[in-house]
């Protein structure tokens, strides 16, 4: 629930009147564009928040942690759809205010919040990463979003992560609701399967770039190329000589199935390690 | 395409046929300087670079030193032929994409090494590499195995270290695995060019006959109407030894002559073979 600095000076004074509300003495209400350790408050709109829910269809088998957790809108929000939900945040005004937000509305003990910096966090353990951070925030955490279980779906608001494509965009239409950031983000960590694999029939090399990879395929021989390589969580396709494979992997194995004259037979690889 | 970072870390692969439709391949913008792209499409290959810990590994086990001549084919953004230089050694990359050729001159100037690191823009396939004194590649299988035939008639003992790929059957002297900055791509094997020691030799005892796959050799020593299978037969580049009839042989090939010593009954001799 972050925002730029540099970005946002120029509305926030015209924001901020806006949503500055005259709250009674003595208790806390965050201001919108308030200063924080490495952005300033910007608010998700709630119904960015309600979008970016959906997008990484989340459920109640799911742990959600929230990068910059702001005013603990999101972990409430995925609290009520039954998630249990974690709230990173640096300022311990917004923990205290987010600890009370979820306690007013019954979901204290799914919508837990806490103080940290994010960038000191470990946060491998969650099924679904939120964010609303600068672009180059995003990117010196890509490694440890990509060291994530595959499968593990990180949506953001706004903020893309460098060159690593989403998987899924959605534009919210609903300009006097959204304001400035209307667009929700999913990305869902790939598998890494970069590298050589060994085959029953020959070696299988597969070079990688996120959710896509190329590659080549030898065996008797002879080398056909790899084409409409896509990766999503853990599931893998790609056609060889027209022949479609689909598989599944799992650390240095992958095992699925190939379309053969009609019928599905079974296929696997392994990593090639010396 | 990958992370800039990942890039510069990390060089050469990889592939027979260039891709068209490079999902994250981004052309490079006219104003900028060129900057490679993992993934990018190369004359047989896509480029992958070579991560640093492994390039030093390579040269680990080729034992670079300051007299060798490197020549790396296919040298991408000139990082492992750098490295070399950085050793001391004279280091050439041969490499299709002239704009890699051009960036790997600038690494080098960079480097301090433009003095020791040359790069030419050319078809490795085309190209005459046989004074090299160590090879390096990461190539695709099948194109490793296109120059076996011509890494086979380099000098004995010149060493090739490539990533990823072996050379089909003829089998690696050693293998190593890294880790690290690397994490694809993190397999390097070395090959020590045999002597052609095929054939019928004549030795002041008798005649040795050897048999020879790669650098496997086997064979027998037939000595006064007597013939012995030879044993624990090694052949590291020109230097050839095994055991027969109770005496240990080593000696060093050159062409058609081996000459060495051999230990037997308590005494040390030399000796010398020549191939009819």
């Amino acid at each position: 629930m972050w925002a730029a600095r540099l970005w946002l000076c120029a509305v926030l004074f015209a924001a901020a009147s806006v949503y500055a509300q005259t709250s009674p003495p003595g208790i806390y209400e965050p201001e919108y564009g308030q200063p924080g350790k490495d952005v300033v408050w910007v608010p998700t709109p709630e119904i960015v928040v309600d979008t970016m829910i959906d997008l990484a269809k989340i459920t109640a088998s799911d742990f959600v942690i929230d990068l910059g957790s702001g005013d603990g809108r999101l972990v409430i929000a995925a609290a009520k759809r039954g998630a249990r939900a974690l709230g990173m945040e640096y300022d311990d005004n917004l923990v205290a205010y987010s600890r009370r937000s979820a306690e007013q509305q019954g979901v204290a003990d799914k919508a837990q919040f806490v103080k940290a910096d994010i960038f000191a966090s470990d946060f491998s353990q969650a099924t679904v990463l939120t964010l609303f951070l600068l672009p180059e925030m995003n990117e010196r955490l890509r490694p440890q979003f990509l060291a994530m279980k595959p499968g593990t779906r990180i949506v953001a608001n706004f903020f893309g992560i460098g060159d690593w494509s989403s998987d899924e965009a959605v534009h919210v239409p609903d300009k006097d609701k959204c304001g400035n950031y209307c667009v929700a983000y999913l990305w869902i960590v790939p598998a890494k399967i970069d590298g050589a694999w060994l085959m029953p029939q020959g070696e299988l090399a597969l070079v990688q770039g996120h959710q896509y990879f190329k590659g080549w395929l030898f065996a008797n021989g002879r080398t056909t190329v790899v084409e409409q390589g896509r990766i999503r969580g853990d599931t893998l396709n790609f056609t060889v000589d027209g022949v479609s494979y689909s598989g599944r992997v799992s650390g240095n194995v992958i095992e699925g199935t190939v379309g053969h004259e009609g019928a599905s037979v079974r296929w696997t690889a392994t990593r090639k390690v010396p | 395409m990958f992370v800039s970072k990942l890039i510069r870390r990390s060089c050469a692969i990889v592939g027979v046929v260039a891709l068209t439709s490079v999902a994250w391949a981004q052309p490079a913008s006219k104003d900028k300087e060129f900057q490679p792209e993992v993934g990018q499409s190369g004359k047989d290959v896509v480029w992958v670079p070579t991560a640093q810990t492994l390039v030093n590994k390579m040269l680990d086990m080729a034992k670079l030193t300051p007299q060798d001549y490197l020549i790396d084919l296919g040298s991408g953004d000139g990082r492992t032929v750098i490295t070399a230089a950085k050793r001391g050694a004279r280091a050439h990359g041969i490499e299709y994409n002239p704009d890699m050729v051009e960036l790997s001159k600038r690494n080098a100037a960079k480097e301090g090494v433009a003095g020791k690191a040359t790069f030419e823009k050319a078809d490795i396939f085309a190209s005459d590499y046989s004074k090299a004194t160590v090879i390096t590649l990461f190539l695709l299988p099948e194109l490793n195995v296109k120059l076996r035939p011509t890494i086979l008639d380099m000098k004995p003992g010149t060493r090739i270290a490539a990533n990823s790929f072996d050379m089909g059957d003829w089998k690696p002297d050693q293998t190593a695995r890294v880790e690290g900055d690397c994490t694809s791509w993190c397999t390097a094997y070395l090959w020590i060019v045999p002597a052609k020691v095929a054939g019928t030799w004549k030795l002041p005892q008798g005649e040795l006959t050897l048999k020879q796959q790669y650098q496997s050799i086997s064979g027998a020593l037939n000595s006064g109407g007597r013939s012995t299978v030879i044993s624990k037969a090694t052949l590291n580049g020109d230097h050839i030894s095994f055991t027969a009839g109770g005496a240990a042989y080593s000696g060093r090939v050159n062409g058609n002559t081996i000459e060495g010593s051999m230990t037997g009954g308590g005494k040390n001799t030399s000796w010398t073979a020549t191939r009819n």
